[in-house]
């Protein structure tokens, strides 16, 4: 790579400047090559960007997710709604799904006023879910994990604690609460994200099983070759 | 969005009349095309446009730089002019080297960020560019036109004017990478300017100044041949010349993926439309200047070239067609009374082909700029806006808005082999979207979001199992593959025009009719398809050139000019 933005990152690894476009549109194809459907995988691209334009490690975190949940059966990852809240059918409970189904229940949040899940996974993951239906409902939620206190309103997202943990794989509880929530936003930046090289490769591999290779037969129909075009 | 159409008291044409394929592949440029609306807002604010640098050997080879400052903002086109082995001349995206190669600049570049280019953008998608960069693109010499006109300007000699007519260009862009790829600048980097308020902004403005360095290119490689002897070209002549584009179907899912942008574009179309028509009284001036713009396109008409058998039928259609509305207003001494473009209209509705049809829309907003033009202002969409799920909608609702907006899907079989001979795919060699055969080709299991017809279908099948008072955040949760689906439908319900209304994995799907569609919003001219997935278009043709656009007549340019050329 010649590209000079390429830079350091605090782990020490190479990372190459991505735009928020590409790490959206990779995100979403490593989703669907992971196995989710495509309108799930939307929802990961957008959230793995929307972190990203924060400066938050959304496309590791993805990266550490789909590794975990390459080839899991829908049945077994679906959200459950119990009495002690979200949880998984089975093992651990993905940030994909748990954030889309508390986004389109974000009214419920102002209800419920406190809502839980359990055994998630990559749980930064979750964050943009939140933010989306915090501005739905326009209420200040608290969360957290570890020692990391997150305060979220409808004007952004606010991070206390060690920004390390915004890449911790599990956790055995979330807590989600409504709250007068009046952070101090994350400004968010429109010049793209440092990915790491080690989290992009894993992307890219899963978005390569979204790709057809080529046949001869699939080359000359592919867009009209065969046709002098050099005149 | 602001293009209102209680406005007019004339109404919209139905999206179940507008979003078929067979009438969006029928569309022509008209006044709230992308390079018009550009051009008028270049003028507007007194850009100006300037070369600080030209650096370029007798072999054609080396680099410029074309500068265009704006009262807030300046932009550089950096170009870089290769001698390229005639065997590796290829229009495909699968090429891997070219003539000349481009990227637009986000202000002036230095040497450093010159020599970064210099190593990156040759090489096109196998290089990277940063966020300083809005675009990535390239263009291979028409070796016809290139040669002649070269050959005649370094004898002192005009180009022929016909072959410059028919050919249309010297260079054909064959990708303009925007919004992001291979490393450039996110749109939200510069979505805020007032030049950038409007779609495709960046790539028409570095196609306007890549025409600019066509015409330069061989004017001053002829003179490097022909010394003193060597001429350049009369202005009006000059003039014909406009740029190529040659585009497959990479650029063909575009309409689908962006359904909130597509109801924008055609809204506003369709709002000028309804306007129009509801006008009651047209002066002389207007009709004069209508008749002109007809005698413009019969001419245009006359000028356009094409081996394909699918548009040598529709252009002969549309010629007939141009002679038939001359014909009508022969015969009509008392148009054009109260509302005539209403009742032109309603008559070429049942008298012309699709063709016909739409270029008349395109004509009857011609004299009409002070309805027409400020819709150009309501033509992007916030698309992040649109993309959350309104999960507390109940199933009755959802369905109603299926019932309204979705019929068309109940008029096709899923189940019969022809409605999903098709699969659109991203192929692994060129990461470019591909059209395959579902039951003769491997790879449909990874198919694209793009069979919207049969996953409307699958939804509505799936739904008549659920109570009309589910929330649709339920039915999600046990159904996550309609996910995509339901997001589009849900889009639908406020975007009446996002959606195409025909099978795209059909049997007799024409790719070129999506591209078509775009490609006309762009303002190009001359369709000339190569294949049903591959086209050639001219962009830019007739148009003013950077150093002319304050002094030329504003925005009469997008059809021929009826005085012949010197």
């Amino acid at each position: 790579m010649t590209d000079p933005s390429m830079q350091g990152t605090p782990s020490g690894t190479l990372a190459e400047r991505y735009s928020l476009a590409e790490i959206d549109a990779t995100c979403r194809k490593a989703t669907r090559g992971a196995g989710y459907p495509w309108g799930l995988a939307e929802e990961a691209g957008k959230a793995a960007r929307w972190l990203a334009a924060r400066g938050l490690p959304g496309p590791e975190a993805l990266a550490g997710l789909l590794t975990e949940n390459d080839g899991r059966a829908y049945a077994d990852m679906q959200p459950v709604h119990t009495a002690s809240g979200w949880q998984a059918a089975s093992g651990r409970l993905c940030p994909i799904m748990a954030g889309a189904a508390l986004e389109d229940r974000a009214l419920d949040l102002v209800t419920d006023a406190r809502v839980y899940a359990s055994n998630l996974s990559w749980p930064l993951l979750l964050l943009p879910f939140l933010a989306q239906a915090a501005r739905l409902a326009n209420v200040g939620l608290a969360t957290g994990w570890q020692d990391l206190e997150v305060l979220i309103n409808p004007a952004g997202i606010g991070l206390n604690g060690p920004r390390e943990r915004c890449l911790t794989a599990h956790t055995s509880r979330i807590d989600i609460q409504t709250a007068d929530a009046t952070p101090c936003p994350i400004p968010s930046s429109a010049l793209g994200c440092p990915v790491p090289a080690p989290a992009w490769q894993i992307l890219d591999r899963f978005s390569a099983r979204t790709y057809v290779p080529a046949s001869a037969a699939s080359r000359l129909a592919g867009a009209g070759a065969g046709i002098h075009d050099s005149d | 969005m602001g293009a209102t159409p209680q406005q007019t008291t004339a109404r919209c044409r139905s999206p179940d009349t507008v979003m078929r394929l067979a009438r969006l592949g029928s569309f022509h440029q008209c006044r709230l095309s992308f390079m018009r609306t550009l051009l008028r807002r270049l003028r507007e604010e007194h850009w100006q446009f300037d070369r600080p640098l030209w650096e370029i050997d007798d072999r054609g080879v080396g680099r410029a730089v074309y500068r265009a400052k704006g009262p807030r903002h300046c932009y550089s086109l950096v170009a870089f002019s290769h001698d390229l082995d005639p065997a590796l001349r290829s229009d495909r995206v699968i090429a891997t080297a070219w003539d000349a190669t481009f990227a637009l600049f986000d202000g002036e570049p230095d040497d450093a960020d010159l020599e970064r280019l210099a190593a990156n953008v040759p090489k096109q998608e196998a290089g990277r560019i940063s966020d300083r960069e809005l675009s990535l693109s390239r263009a291979n010499r028409s070796v016809r036109l290139w040669e002649h006109v070269l050959e005649r300007l370094a004898e002192g000699r005009q180009p022929d004017a016909q072959q410059v007519t028919a050919v249309g260009y010297l260079m054909r862009t064959t990708a303009v990478y925007g919004c992001g790829k291979f490393g450039a600048a996110d749109r939200e980097k510069y979505i805020d300017r007032i030049l950038m308020r409007g779609p495709f902004r960046i790539e028409m403005l570095s196609v306007y100044l890549t025409r600019a360095f066509t015409l330069d290119l061989v004017e001053h490689l002829a003179r490097l041949r022909g010394g003193e002897r060597a001429t350049v070209i009369e202005p009006r002549l000059r003039r014909r010349f406009g740029v190529g584009n040659s585009t497959g179907l990479g650029m063909a899912p575009f309409l689908i993926n962006h359904p909130a942008l597509l109801d924008a574009w055609i809204q506003a179309r369709e709002t000028a439309l309804a306007r129009v028509r509801a006008i009651d009284k047209v002066s002389p001036e207007q009709l004069q200047a209508f008749r002109k713009s007809l005698q413009q396109a019969r001419l245009n008409v006359r000028q356009w070239r094409t081996e394909h058998p699918i548009q040598i039928e529709k252009i002969d259609a549309l010629r007939a067609d141009l002679a038939t509305i001359d014909a009508w207003l022969e015969a009509h001494p008392a148009w054009p009374g109260i509302r005539p473009w209403d009742y032109l209209y309603q008559w070429a509705e049942g008298a012309l082909s699709l063709e016909g049809q739409e270029q008349l829309v395109s004509l009857m907003l011609e004299p009409h700029g002070d309805q027409v033009d400020a819709l150009a202002d309501h033509m992007d969409a916030d698309e992040a806006a649109e993309f959350a799920i309104d999960g507390t909608m109940r199933i009755g609702e959802l369905n109603a808005i299926l019932q309204n907006h979705y019929a068309w899907v109940t008029q096709t079989d899923y189940s019969a082999p022809q409605s999903m001979a098709r699969f659109w795919y991203v192929s692994e060699e060129k990461l470019e979207p591909r059209l395959g055969e579902r039951y003769r080709e491997p790879g449909a299991e990874y198919e694209q979001p793009l069979a919207v017809g049969r996953d409307a279908a699958a939804v509505i099948d799936a739904l008549a199992q659920w109570a009309a008072d589910t929330r649709v955040a339920d039915f999600l949760l046990a159904c996550p593959q309609h996910r995509h689906i339901l997001r589009r439908v849900q889009m639908t319900a406020r975007h009446p025009y996002a959606e195409i209304r025909d099978n795209l994995i059909d049997q007799q799907l024409l790719p070129i009719d999506l591209l078509r569609c775009k490609l006309s919003f762009f303002g190009a001219t001359r369709f000339d398809p190569r294949s049903d997935r591959w086209i050639r278009i001219c962009m830019y043709q007739g148009a003013p050139f950077p150093h002319e656009l304050q002094d030329l007549a504003e925005d009469d340019w997008s059809l021929p000019a009826l005085e012949p050329a010197p």
